[in-house]
């Protein structure tokens, strides 16, 4: 019982492959398809990854799509005006950090909810974001170097699969290992103890968001440089993924904390089953209703698990 | 004659404090010199907590200067107030409950690292050095929401003085602590006294504060109305100082002793504790048991299982009135059972909403303007809070003023109080005077002989064991689980009660 409490998930993720595995063994078992799993599924961990840091919070990021597109569409826009990659990657990152820091300080100084801030602020951008790109999808003019970053392989595995990696153990070790995470998980646990514990709870919850919307861009950056374009929503579909892959990590691991491990077994599993069922030939909205439904049961496993363990 | 003593670390002159229209803080001074434990007292709402916080940077205050070694300050914060070296022990329990006992005392300050990461080892060892002492049963591996509130407390004993500090302020450190921890907590304060750290001591157990402290300032109505030497004053005069009137007498309602009919609840055989060791207990009408023990002795838990809120080990063994209770709490509620919890905060108030709200939400029924229509009216509502609040003393800015804002005190009043009527056949009350003033205290009390005369059987944990003594028809001592005792507080004394929570105690860990 305890086992499946603690690690239902990741079972889960577990029973979803092999049951792939088995349904279609010539295809979806390739290796060359499950490290094709891992490309699929590594710009949606890399925005997931960035809103656990503010679930941690207890918060809400939800201009994260908005971020992804805009960070695409603002890269492509300065390097087709030639600017250097060097000096357009760090200004659209730096960019990125802004909004968070805009939307943080709301949340944290003003008190404003976090789903309304964010809300707010993505719409805005959202707006910035067409009016920089005419609405137009933007292509063309991209350097190679700057293509490289999105495509290809290094070391046997594709590109984006190690931007993942070195994320995902970037952020793991920032909310588990150095202070800062630790404070973030005391100010999500309970805000007053934190601040009369001396926390500097504003400052952190910025820096929080604001982390958060730099890996949104990073993220909007990587699918600019894969596809060699950027569309004004092209980050449309990350926001309600990347929540359902940070709530089905808290259902994971941590007594229903936010945390990185998790939030990468629950995208995994919406990438897995997104790619086993594309395999199968279902089509796409059953896959949306069959990912709810895994979110659903997720959590009913754990609950039940959770209440007959105590 | 010249002023020999020190000159004071803290001098704070003519503080206030106002919050909208309430004036909390109107003028107050206290001096505190190095190494002096001084006693901070008052009634509830006095305006004791609300000038800690101004000293922790939690508040700012409107007016008056806070002269700090000698310098006046601004302190904006708790980390500013830490950097000069004030730590605190606030009055309610402020833990984040999924972290552990060893990361609440690093949260905050300086973790130990290794290659610049969070060193988890050496975090637990830091921990166990600072518990060893003061509290070495404490588990410092789980998280703080598996602890009882007794334990909480004596994590943010450890946390405070876990740090240099020059001056340790202390709010109602004891509330929650059980006779054996208070003194192992009066041991570390003359221990720091004498290194010359200075200590700030609010307790309304004024046994506590003659016992303990030198110097004592008195607050009433937020202002300081006298301060003085401990060993120039007398129980009767500081009581008079705190109340501004009449001293406090003996409890003023008499009862006879229940008879025995029928119990009210009966528990049988419940398998409980670790060792699931069988566990009985009776209660008969109108009969007020006292539950006393130590901290982790299983007493919160048994009043959490007796009212459904734990899982009971078996179904049939707790019965009410002749009849098994089943599974959860609904059934309770049904029968017109009351359960005041331990921690006023977390789980018995919804602090956001209006002292209105809180005082009439266990029977809103009652409130019904019509009988059939689910609609209370607001009248009735009020005139209850009203007879409360005179009964009580209750101290508070309207009706519609968050219960948040009131003085801990009087939101543990209105956690009590609003059970206080009508029929009501069961309470189980967890600690149901925690950090109320003595006359408040007196005033529950007859509160309490007033309902068990009306047919209420109550029982009741506390950790203070004289108003065990002083109210119980019949104590039962617990320890680790079992229940290792009975007593008739007309027989026995504290020695007796004391030993058995103890040797109970003992018995287990030897075994
Ligand atoms: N945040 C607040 N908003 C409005 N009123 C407040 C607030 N905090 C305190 N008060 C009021 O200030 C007064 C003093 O409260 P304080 O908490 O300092 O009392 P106390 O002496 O600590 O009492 P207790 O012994 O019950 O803990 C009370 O009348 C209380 O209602
Ligand atoms: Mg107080």
């Amino acid at each position: 019982m305890k086992i499946l409490n603690r690690y239902g998930t990741l079972l889960a993720l577990v029973a979803i492959i092999l049951g792939f595995v088995a349904a279609a063994p010539d295809s979806f078992a390739q290796i060359n398809n499950l490290v094709n799993i891992t490309q699929q599924m590594s710009l949606l961990a890399i925005v997931a990854i960035g809103a656990t840091l503010v679930m941690v919070l207890g918060q809400f990021d939800l201009s994260v799509s908005a971020v992804v597109s805009w960070a695409g569409i603002a890269t492509v826009t300065l390097l087709q005006a030639g600017v250097d990659p060097a000096l357009a990657l760090p200004l659209v990152i730096a960019s990125c950090l802004l909004v968070g820091i805009v939307s943080g300080s709301l949340v944290a100084a003003f008190r404003v909810p976090s789903f309304i801030a964010t809300l707010a602020v993505g719409t805005m951008l959202g707006g910035v974001t067409f009016w920089v790109s005419d609405g137009a999808t933007l292509f063309g003019g991209l350097p190679e170097a700057f293509r490289n970053l999105g495509r290809g392989e290094t070391l046997g595995l594709p590109t984006l699969t190690w931007w993942m990696i070195a994320v995902a153990a970037l952020v793991w070790l920032v909310l588990d290992r150095i202070e800062f995470g630790r404070r973030l998980y005391a100010i999500g646990g309970n805000r007053e103890a934190a601040m009369l514990a001396g926390v500097p709870v504003r400052r952190d919850m910025i820096g929080a968001f604001a982390l958060c919307a730099a890996f949104a861009g990073i993220a909007g950056i990587l699918l600019a440089a894969r596809l060699g374009s950027a569309h004004p929503t092209g980050g449309g579909s990350y926001l309600l993924q990347a929540y359902a892959a940070v709530f089905l990590g808290m259902t994971a691991f941590r007594d229903g904390d936010a945390n990185v491990p998790g939030t990468l077994v629950g995208t995994a599993i919406i990438a897995v089953v997104a790619n086993g069922l594309t395999i199968l030939g279902v089509p796409a909205y059953l896959q949306d209703v069959l990912t709810g439904a895994i979110i659903i049961a997720a959590v009913l496993v754990r609950q039940t698990a959770g209440r007959r363990a105590a | 004659m010249p002023d020999e003593r020190p000159a004071p670390l803290l001098d704070v002159t003519g503080l206030t404090k106002r919050f909208g229209g309430v004036v909390a803080l109107d003028g107050v001074d206290l001096a505190v010199r190095p190494g002096e434990v001084h006693a901070l007292v008052g009634e509830n709402g006095a305006g004791k907590s609300t000038l800690i916080k101004c000293l922790s940077g939690v508040h700012q205050p409107d007016g008056g200067r806070i002269v700090w070694a000698g310098a006046s300050r601004r302190i904006a914060g708790p980390r500013e107030a830490e950097a000069l070296g004030i730590s605190f022990i606030h009055q309610e329990l402020n833990v984040v409950p999924t972290f552990t006992a060893a990361e609440m005392l690093t949260l905050g300050r300086r973790y130990p690292k290794r290659f610049g990461l969070v060193d988890r080892g050496a975090m637990l060892r830091r921990a166990r050095a600072v518990a060893a002492d003061l509290a070495p049963d404490l588990p410092l591996t789980t998280p703080t929401f598996a602890l009882t509130a007794g334990q909480r407390q004596m994590v943010e004993i450890l946390r405070a003085i876990s740090v240099e500090a020059r001056l340790i302020v202390m709010d109602e450190p004891t509330a929650s602590l059980s006779r054996g921890e208070a003194e192992r907590l009066h041991r570390t304060v003359r221990q720091l006294s004498a290194q010359g750290t200075a200590v700030v001591y609010v307790s309304h157990r004024l046994d506590e504060v003659f016992a303990l402290c030198r110097q004592v300032t008195v607050l009433r109505n937020g202002k300081s109305v006298a301060s003085a030497p401990l060993s120039s004053m007398d129980r009767v005069t500081l009581v008079r100082h705190m109340s501004g009137d009449v001293a406090e007498g003996e409890g003023g309602i008499g009862r006879d002793r229940p008879s025995a009919a029928e119990p009210v609840l009966a528990v049988k055989d419940l398998p409980f504790g670790r060792a699931r060791a069988p566990l009985s207990l009776t209660i008969a009408p109108g009969e007020i048991v006292g539950l006393y023990g130590l901290v982790g002795a299983g007493r919160s838990r048994l009043l959490r299982t007796i009212w459904g809120a734990e899982p009971a080990a078996d179904g049939t063994a707790i019965r009410f009135q002749g009849r098994p209770l089943g599974r959860g709490v609904a059934t309770r509620v049904r029968a017109g059972i009351a359960y005041v919890p331990e921690d006023r905060r977390t789980q018995g108030l919804v602090l956001r909403h209006s002292v209105l709200a809180n005082a009439t939400l266990p029977h809103l029924r009652r409130f019904r303007a019509m009988a059939a229509l689910p609609v209370p009216a607001r009248r009735r509502m009020t005139d209850f809070l009203q007879s409360l609040g005179q009964a009580l003393n209750l101290r508070f800015a309207g009706p519609d003023a968050a219960v948040a804002t009131l003085s801990g005190g009087n939101q543990q009043k209105v956690l009590v109080g609003r059970w206080m009527a009508g029929q009501i056949p069961l309470m189980l009350l967890d600690e149901p005077t925690r950090g109320v003033d003595v006359g408040a205290k007196r005033q529950l009390h007859d509160a309490l002989r007033t309902q068990a005369g009306r047919g209420t059987g109550i029982l009741m944990v506390s950790s203070d064991l004289e108003e065990v003594l002083g109210i119980a028809d019949r104590v039962l001592v617990m320890a680790e689980g079992r229940l290792v005792g009975t007593f008739d507080p007309a027989t026995s004394g504290a020695g007796a009660i004391l030993d058995a929570a103890f040797a109970g105690q003992g018995a287990e860990a030897a075994a």
